[in-house]
């Protein structure tokens, strides 16, 4: 019965944080790349979380960070999922040295952390929104190819598609028959993903790299903490923990996503 | 049997150089790619002495395999060339840096395993709603980017309640005597390790409780049950023995991905290990440190991974 409710409340928070990412410029109070306001203004009912030291709006920029973050994260999990899941039909398909390859690639990215490959790319690639994605799917997808890779080798010995090897044979073809036997782990993966996604892409912000001008959680999350007075007074209250909460609860409800997927 | 663990570890490095040698020929914008243009705009933002020594050490202007023969002919001398921001060479740096990465990475270990595994343990024994409880609300907290959780600890226990002090391994300045010098390693070390076992933990206590209850439905401890030996017996010998070895071929890779979080959680308390170096390397641009950073770390990968496979076979010759 909890298990239930939780569910439900995590499907609203992400439909909810999906729309606001959407639809923000209609909720927005401000233009988000306005500085004119007063800097460091504590919140009051024209600005609900006051402003940050250069003269933002901060509630607007938290709104705006929900369009570019997520963008983010569903374009660097689709992206990776795709990769992966084509990899791993690529080693139940062709078995061997293919195989063998790929997962030594895997196994790679067990001994190199992931995000510090990453932050190699992000470093020397020109900082954009595109290289951001691009930095995340290229090397993210080792544990959905790990994931899919089991599931395709048993996949493949079912009768339906040993027929579709024995009449055409293309890996295409194969891995659109197993798509049935595929969908669920593909789709708890891509929910993985996603959340994964969002925690590189905060990271990569934190280290200052990627999109200096995009709007992004982690982005405020890193100038809240170069900005001296922060713990001081109260200004860590409106200005740090409202991105710190908004990332925790999309990837919190992310993960209780893919956990329910994965038992069913 | 040794010497193929040591020729896998081999490969893998051997990868992990050639990545980090094709990624910067390969995109676009980095300093070492294939249009000879951006070699230019290098040259104008560096002053010259460190561009000069850049281009001695990768030689850009000769062929790709010469190149890679001259990088593989500097790794072997444990060249890993200068840096742009320190102007050192970075074999140096990592080397001055390093001690204090392994020292919260083998303390927050430990401490995890030691705690990690019998928590699974009992969780399983018992059975019941508890554990399962437990699983999830360690689920929720592995999930969180570890350097927000470092934050919110800073925040509350630095910051607000002033426990402990808020970022360094050592106070600066201090006068060396060997026990307060150690008393005050151990309080700066106290906040950053407990979040790595925060987020070391789950993982353990997870794959501990899954492997555990799996045992525990086995014949041969049903039967040990029905033979009355004591529930202590039937824990240890019967239960933890028989998955210790897939606890531990797990938790391997598990301790693999730890060194990620423990590189975030220095930079939030500028722990002067690896981590805050990778900071440093990552907002200059510093594309020889960062490449000594990826393979030390590659390297540190690689190590961890042997001495695992070493103590599974000790604990269980099957494997």
């Amino acid at each position: 019965m909890s298990k239930k409710i939780a569910n439900k409340a995590a499907w609203a928070i992400v439909i909810t944080m999906l729309s606001v990412g959407a639809f923000y410029p209609f909720i927005s109070p401000y233009n988000a790349a306005d500085f004119s306001f007063r800097p460091l203004m504590d919140p009051s009912t024209a600005h609900l979380l006051g402003t940050d030291e250069m003269g933002h709006d901060l509630l607007s920029m938290l709104l705006a960070g929900f369009r570019i973050t997520l963008t983010i994260a569903l374009a660097a999990a689709l992206i990776s999922t795709f990769i992966g899941t084509v990899l791993a039909v690529a080693c139940a398909y062709y078995k061997n040295w293919v195989d063998t390859v790929i997962v030594k690639l895997t196994e790679l990215f067990i001994i190199v952390p992931e995000i510090v490959v990453l932050l190699f790319f992000a470093v020397l690639a020109k900082p954009g929104v595109y290289n951001t994605i691009l930095a995340i799917a290229l090397f993210s997808w080792s544990k959905v190819a790990r994931i899919i890779r089991a599931k395709s080798i048993t996949a493949i010995e079912k009768e339906k598609i040993q027929y579709t090897l024995l009449l055409k044979g293309s890996i295409w073809h194969v891995l659109i028959k197993m798509w049935r036997e595929l969908y669920p782990a593909v789709a708890t993966m891509f929910i993985f993903q996603c959340s994964k996604a969002a925690v590189y892409e905060s990271t990569l912000a934190f280290f200052g790299i990627g999109d200096p001008l995009a709007i992004t959680w982690g982005r405020m999350i890193r100038t809240a903490l170069n900005y001296e007075g922060i713990f001081t007074g109260g200004a860590y209250l409106w200005y740090l923990l409202p991105p710190i909460a908004c990332v925790c609860i999309f990837v919190v409800a992310l993960s209780v996503l893919a956990y329910d997927f994965e038992r069913e | 049997m040794f010497i193929t663990r040591i020729l896998k570890g081999l490969l893998y490095i051997s990868l992990i150089t050639l990545l980090s040698f094709a990624l910067p020929r390969l995109i676009p914008g980095s300093p070492l790619f294939v249009s000879a243009s951006d070699l230019h705009v290098l040259n104008t933002v560096l002053p010259e002495e460190t561009f000069n020594s850049f281009k001695e050490y990768y030689a850009p202007e000769k062929p790709v395999a010469e190149q890679l023969a001259i990088y593989i002919k500097n790794l072997v001398r444990f060249d890993l060339g200068s840096s742009f921001y320190y102007k050192m060479p970075v074999a140096e740096i990592i080397a001055g840096r390093i001690g204090w990465t392994l020292l919260l990475s083998f303390v927050s270990i430990s401490i995890s395993a030691l705690l990690g595994i019998p928590m699974g343990l009992n969780a399983a024994r018992r059975g019941g709603r508890g554990g399962k409880y437990l699983l999830s609300c360690f689920m929720a907290l592995q999930s969180l980017p570890v350097f927000v959780l470092a934050i919110v600890f800073q925040l509350l226990f630095c910051f607000k309640f002033h426990i402990f002090p808020s970022g360094g391994a050592y106070t600066l300045g201090m006068n060396a005597n060997i026990i307060d010098l150690s008393v005050d390693v151990v309080k700066h070390s106290v906040l950053p390790v407990i979040i790595l076992v925060l987020v070391e933990l789950p993982p353990i206590f997870s794959l501990t409780y899954n492997v555990c209850a799996r045992t525990k439905e086995e014949p041969y401890v049903e039967m040990a049950r029905y033979f009355n030996l004591s529930d202590r017996l039937i824990k240890f010998k019967y239960v933890l023995k028989n998955s210790l070895p897939e606890i531990l071929s797990k938790m391997n890779i598990q301790f693999l991905y730890a060194i990620s979080g423990i590189l975030f959680v220095e930079v939030v308390f500028s722990y002067p290990g690896i981590g805050t170096l990778l900071k440093v390397a990552a907002s200059s641009r510093d594309y020889p440190l960062l490449q000594g950073i990826l393979l030390i770390t590659g390297f540190y990968g690689v190590v961890i991974n042997l001495i695992f496979e070493l103590i599974i076979k000790k604990v269980n010759p099957r494997f």
